[in-house]
């Protein structure tokens, strides 16, 4: 099962656009501090501003990176 | 990881829209069908020229109503996009918040002062400049009539 935490700073750290921006920034803070509920509330706020579902963002989260679900 | 949940199918890996308006030119590009072309984000540094800075540019449209902006069309970088109406009464401004939110500020048109009109001179300045000009005038006149009834008494003495 691949580090997810990992695969998703590197992908940040690769992004310099989407790192220094303050959403960037907040992510890389939760990332780094372990901080789950904040991760999750900022997920639902993203479910929320995109008009998703968050089970409709865990498919394709998971069908991006290939990851059984 | 913030994702764009494209209309082309699985999500994309966010980037900047790349239509950049240009406010001097009076207007923001038409996106046809809400699409939002994405750039790769490393195309400038392998490809690109550097590029002399010009003047500051904010993304964004016109707009009928606030509820045609999709996410995408609010650059992640955490600049602010600007959706004025198409008969110019409101400008919307959004921008991505740190915690997955997009905020939105909204502007009225203020019509209670015409900033098109012409000034007007202001009445109270011409009276104020004639009431100072009649009391020099007043003042001319009796300096006038002094210096005149000086001489003609001055005349009559060296008559007599």
């Amino acid at each position: 099962m691949p580090d997810l935490r990992e695969i998703a700073m590197q992908a940040l750290r690769r992004n310099p656009q989407i790192a220094g921006s303050p959403q960037g920034q907040r992510f890389m803070q939760i990332l780094q501090s372990g901080d789950v509920a904040a991760g999750q509330q900022m997920a639902q706020n993203l479910c929320q501003t995109y008009g998703v579902s968050e089970q409709d963002a865990i498919k394709q989260v998971a069908q991006h990176f290939n990851i059984p679900i | 990881m913030p994702m764009n949940y494209s209309q082309n199918g699985g999500p994309n890996f966010i980037g900047q829209p790349n239509q950049m308006p240009d406010p001097r030119m009076g207007g923001y590009p038409q996106q046809s069908g809400g699409q939002i072309q994405q750039q790769p984000f490393m195309q400038n540094s392998m490809y690109g020229r550097p590029q002399s800075p010009g003047p500051a540019t904010f993304p964004g449209r016109y707009i009928s109503d606030l509820l045609e902006v999709t996410p995408n069309e609010v650059p992640m970088d955490g600049q602010i996009a600007l959706f004025p109406t198409k008969d110019l009464s409101e400008i919307y401004l959004k921008s991505w918040s740190g915690d997955g939110r997009i905020l939105n500020f909204r502007y009225i048109l203020d019509t209670s002062v015409d900033l098109n009109a012409p000034v007007a001179p202001q009445q109270e300045d011409f009276t104020n400049i004639t009431a100072r000009l009649s009391a020099l005038e007043e003042q001319v006149k009796k300096r006038t009539s002094t210096r005149g009834r000086n001489k003609q008494e001055e005349e009559a003495t060296n008559d007599a």
